[in-house]
């Protein structure tokens, strides 16, 4: 997901913070998909995912000063998650934006038909838009802080370090907020259960042995 | 019960890092061991493993624009950046101003009230309040500030009265002044009249018997040695003015009360009692203590609404359980002290009042800079606050 750096990212963030403009926007390429996909995930709504990353880089041009070292994209993911739960509770003042799936008329389906469908076999398959929907709506139903760790490791694929930096908090806190998240994503999803495609099946349990 | 109940929190964290590859070397060879002897850990592996892909395969959004940020805009935010704080600490610090005045000007002890302004001022210059009236032993006190009524009076072009209801003062002026005290038997913020050329409110069980009005003319100002006798009774015991008012306290309440004159009594018998525009005023300069009533007295003869809290702070105006002014800020307030009453004191008496009194009744014995500055700093922290937001937000 992230892009490879095309440069000695020491280097940039170095002449970022003596004022340099360019190395600045260097960085934010760097790491603008991943802070988009990363808000997206967490907010579940693509406008509101631009306005998070685009107040995260204001942000971080304002705040740059305030890096001391470390994992820079740490650093950052952190701008960007408190600029999302910063646009989620702007957001909760406003009317809400509905997180269910909706129908092709634009209304939200309160009990999607696919969940319910009796004749729906095993091998039935879901297309990836609404795999995608299913996960997403069973991310919206994490507590924040549980959502929070679970996107960056199992959908953005950050390590336990990156994220436990980015969290501000101790590695075991990771781990059980990530083993918490998964359990509820496991128990939201069982709805989905035979629903998920074959090509979603374990292949071979020796996998990562 | 599912399979995911039976399994602890710790397990799944276990799972997770076997999964994500966390583990030492020793702790991922002991999990490796556990899985092949428990199916029910080997499956719950696989179905973490299963969701993960899941989730691994969402697709990638990609970014709807570059993020970058151009020259003006960095220039925007640097600077948004520099009055921002400002903002903020200017709004607090105004906040902590306003605070700090309002509660120095509540909170000020009466020592720190007498004002340079007063005490400085020539002496035909301060005003200065009589009243020529029998008292009863333990009648109230007061003094005042004042000055010559004729020339107060030729400044405001108002008249001021000051009437008793039976030992209750209340004072009329020609122009409403808004009460905190009651009617009838006010004191210095509870003025009985409030419409022009009207009479002090009455009290609702006052016997009109005894009712009577003099208006006192204009007098000369007081020579300086006993403005310094006045002020000195603010830091002087009561008992000295107590002593000075009983010592003076002449003639009889009965010889005052036994000859009320016609007109003023249909005056104060009118629905609406208003003085008469005619009665000519006498000159009585006669600088003693004006009575003011007790709080029990003025409930008795119904001059106080009874529900009115007993103790109330004024703002700049504070008086102790006994219903007396033992405070004032920023600038001083009239001192006086009030004594019991004796409810068949029948005295009436009208007195010219002062531009003091007229003022502190108007502000609460507030000086100018300080009505300005309270609302001007509100104004201000409500302002930088909202700029500060304003900033954040955007």
């Amino acid at each position: 997901m992230q892009q490879k750096l095309t440069m000695d990212e020491a280097q940039t963030i170095s002449r970022a913070l003596e004022g340099d403009l360019d190395a600045f926007n260097l960085l934010v390429l760097s790491y603008q998909e991943l802070a988009y996909n990363t808000a997206y995930r967490i907010m579940a709504d693509p406008a509101a995912a631009e306005d998070a990353t685009q107040e995260a880089v204001i942000s971080m041009y304002r705040k740059l000063r305030s890096y001391r070292g470390g994992s820079f994209k740490s650093w950052f993911l952190r701008i960007v998650t408190n600029a999302c739960y910063d646009e989620l509770r702007r957001q909760k003042r406003r009317p809400s934006v509905a997180l269910e799936p909706e129908t092709d008329d634009g209304e939200t389906m309160e009990s999607p038909s696919w969940l319910e469908d009796p004749d729906a076999g095993p091998e039935e398959r879901m297309s990836d838009r609404q795999v995608e929907a299913a996960v997403q709506h069973c991310i919206q139903g994490l507590e924040d802080k549980f959502r929070t760790v679970l996107v960056l490791v199992d959908i953005t694929g950050q390590d336990y370090e990156t994220v436990a930096a980015a969290i501000d908090c101790p590695m075991g806190t990771v781990k059980s907020r990530l083993a918490r998240a998964r359990a509820k994503m496991q128990e939201c999803l069982r709805g989905f259960g035979e629903l998920l495609p074959a090509k979603f099946r374990l292949e071979t349990e020796d996998e990562n042995d | 019960m599912t399979r995911q109940d039976l399994i602890s929190t710790s397990e799944m964290e276990l799972i997770g890092a076997y999964m994500d590859g966390a583990l030492s070397e020793k702790e991922r060879a002991d999990f490796s061991a556990r899985l092949q002897a428990e199916p029910q850990l080997r499956a719950l592996l696989t179905e973490q493993r299963q969701l993960r892909k899941v989730y691994r395969s969402l697709p990638v959004r990609k970014v709807p624009r570059n993020f970058t940020l151009t020259t003006l805009e960095a220039r925007q935010i640097k600077r948004k950046g520099l009055w921002a704080p400002v903002f903020g600490y200017g709004s607090l610090a105004s906040m902590l101003m306003l605070v700090t005045l309002f509660f120095s000007g509540m909170l000020m002890p009466p020592a720190a009230a007498p004002s340079a302004d007063l005490a400085a001022a020539p002496a035909e210059s301060i005003p200065m309040a009589v009243k020529e009236a029998p008292m009863a032993p333990e009648a109230a006190t007061m003094s005042l500030p004042a000055e010559s009524s004729a020339a107060l009076e030729a400044e405001t072009g108002t008249k001021i009265y000051m009437i008793n209801w039976k030992g209750v003062p209340g004072f009329g002026t020609a122009h409403s002044t808004g009460g905190l005290r009651g009617m009838g038997g006010g004191m210095l913020t509870g003025i009985g009249g409030g419409r022009d050329a009207a009479a002090p409110a009455m009290p609702a069980s006052s016997n009109l018997q005894h009712a009577t009005a003099n208006i006192l003319g204009p007098r000369p100002a007081l020579p300086a040695e006993d403005l310094d006798a006045i002020f000195s009774a603010q830091a002087a015991p009561e008992t000295e003015l107590s002593t000075r008012s009983s010592a003076e306290a002449a003639p009889a309440p009965e010889e005052l009360s036994s000859e009320p004159a016609p007109e003023e009594l249909s005056a104060a018998l009118a629905p609406e009692p208003t003085m008469p525009a005619d009665l000519e005023p006498t000159i009585t300069p006669i600088p003693e203590p004006l009575p003011l009533p007790t709080e029990a007295a003025a409930l008795e003869q119904g001059s106080m609404p009874a529900n009115f809290p007993a103790h109330p702070i004024i703002f700049g105006l504070r008086l102790d359980e006994g219903g007396q002014v033992i405070g004032s800020s920023p600038s001083p307030a009239p001192v006086f002290t009030a004594a019991p009453l004796t409810a068949s004191e029948p005295v009436t008496e009208a007195l010219p009042q002062t531009a003091a009194l007229e003022a502190s009744n108007e502000s609460a014995g507030f000086p100018a800079w300080y009505m300005v500055a309270l609302p001007a700093l509100g104004l201000l922290s409500l302002l930088l606050g909202g700029l500060w937001l304003f900033l954040r937000k955007h």
